[in-house]
């Protein structure tokens, strides 16, 4: 495996397969999440600034769901890690986890641009 | 007729995706619903052949959705498949003794979600054929029954007809009483017959029967 790849944030080829045959609904399916990203983040953000333990334990979870269609596996897993903070009643910790979660996503968000891209070209 | 799915899902990217999936890969018409009180308020008013739904959704558990779908509507009449993450087993087991047919987990798989629903879509019109076929059943049981009931006091009827002794007073009774068991029995078949409307058409597209409403 090249090191470009091994350093992908998700798992490009499980993303693609799932939408074999509707490459321009996998382009729509970037775009689309990378617009509701910020609004799925400061939810999270403002649950743990309110300390609001249901709220992130529902935000984090809705965050995870959406992550894995593109089997991003280190997001997820700390959007899973958010959740399980959330469902313990708490919002200890989760400040530190919101921050690697922020940076991944980042990451992410880079990944599927480049994507993105490439899907556009192909489908012109 | 089209069938048509209900999504229901708080999240709008993954209900408007899976969607898009769907009737990409099976055809079918897609509705979609934010979240539970729009899912009821839906199935109030629109024919729905399956329902997608999300476990988890803000203010609201699709299992609880779930059982007051199944207040209303039975697994045959409207089969419900719940989407979940992997880690939510016991969400998952409460959902199926709630009611829900069937599950699938995310990420979602669109093959396997269209594979799902195409199978349950069947399994549902295929309970439905085979409740018919049983109530045709009933209905040719019935009719074999009235049939026995009504011939044996007509044929007492016509032979008293040929008799010579016509006039005679109890062979006018005997003709009487047959004549009422009739009256009676055809009074019970209207009674069956108005809380059944029958209609004879085609039954299915293969088989030639009687289609019971």
């Amino acid at each position: 495996m090249s090191l470009e790849l091994s350093e992908l944030s998700f798992d490009r080829a499980a993303f693609l397969l799932n939408f074999q045959g509707m490459e321009d609904l996998a382009e729509e399916a970037i775009s689309s999440f990378l617009g509701t990203l910020p609004k799925s983040m400061s939810l999270l953000q403002a649950a743990i600034e309110a300390g609001n333990a249901s709220e992130l334990e529902l935000r984090a979870h809705s965050l995870r769901g959406s992550l894995s269609n593109y089997h991003a596996k280190q997001c997820c897993l700390i959007a899973w890690r958010l959740e399980q903070i959330g469902s313990s009643g708490s919002t200890s910790d989760a400040k530190m986890f919101f921050t690697t979660l922020s940076q991944e996503i980042d990451r992410l968000a880079n990944d599927l641009r480049q994507l993105s891209e490439n899907l556009k070209n192909q489908v012109m | 007729m089209e069938k048509k799915i209900l999504l229901v899902d708080d999240n709008e990217f993954d209900r408007s995706i899976l969607g898009k999936a769907i009737q990409g890969k099976c055809g079918l018409k897609t509705i979609e619903a934010e979240n539970g009180s729009r899912c009821l308020e839906i199935l109030q008013t629109e024919p729905i052949d399956l329902v997608l739904m999300d476990i988890v959704m803000p203010g609201t558990f699709g299992s609880d959705i779930l059982q007051k779908i199944r207040e209303k509507f039975s697994a045959i009449e409207l089969p419900v498949i719940m989407v979940t993450s992997k880690t939510d087993a016991s969400d998952v087991v409460g959902c199926l003794k709630s009611g829900a047919n069937d599950y699938i987990t995310k990420p979602v798989n669109f093959d396997v979600a269209a594979s799902r629903i195409i199978t349950h879509l069947r399994v549902a019109e295929l309970a439905r054929e085979s409740a018919k076929l049983k109530e045709m059943s009933a209905i040719t049981a019935m009719v074999t029954t009235y049939n026995h009931e009504i011939n044996n006091p007509l044929s007492i009827a016509i032979a008293c007809m040929g008799r010579p002794d016509l006039n005679e007073n109890s062979t006018k009774e005997k003709i009487k009483d047959a004549l009422w068991r009739i009256a009676d029995i055809t009074k019970r078949i209207r009674a069956i017959t108005e809380k059944m409307e029958v209609e004879y058409e085609g039954y299915g597209s293969l088989s030639k029967m009687v289609k019971v409403k």
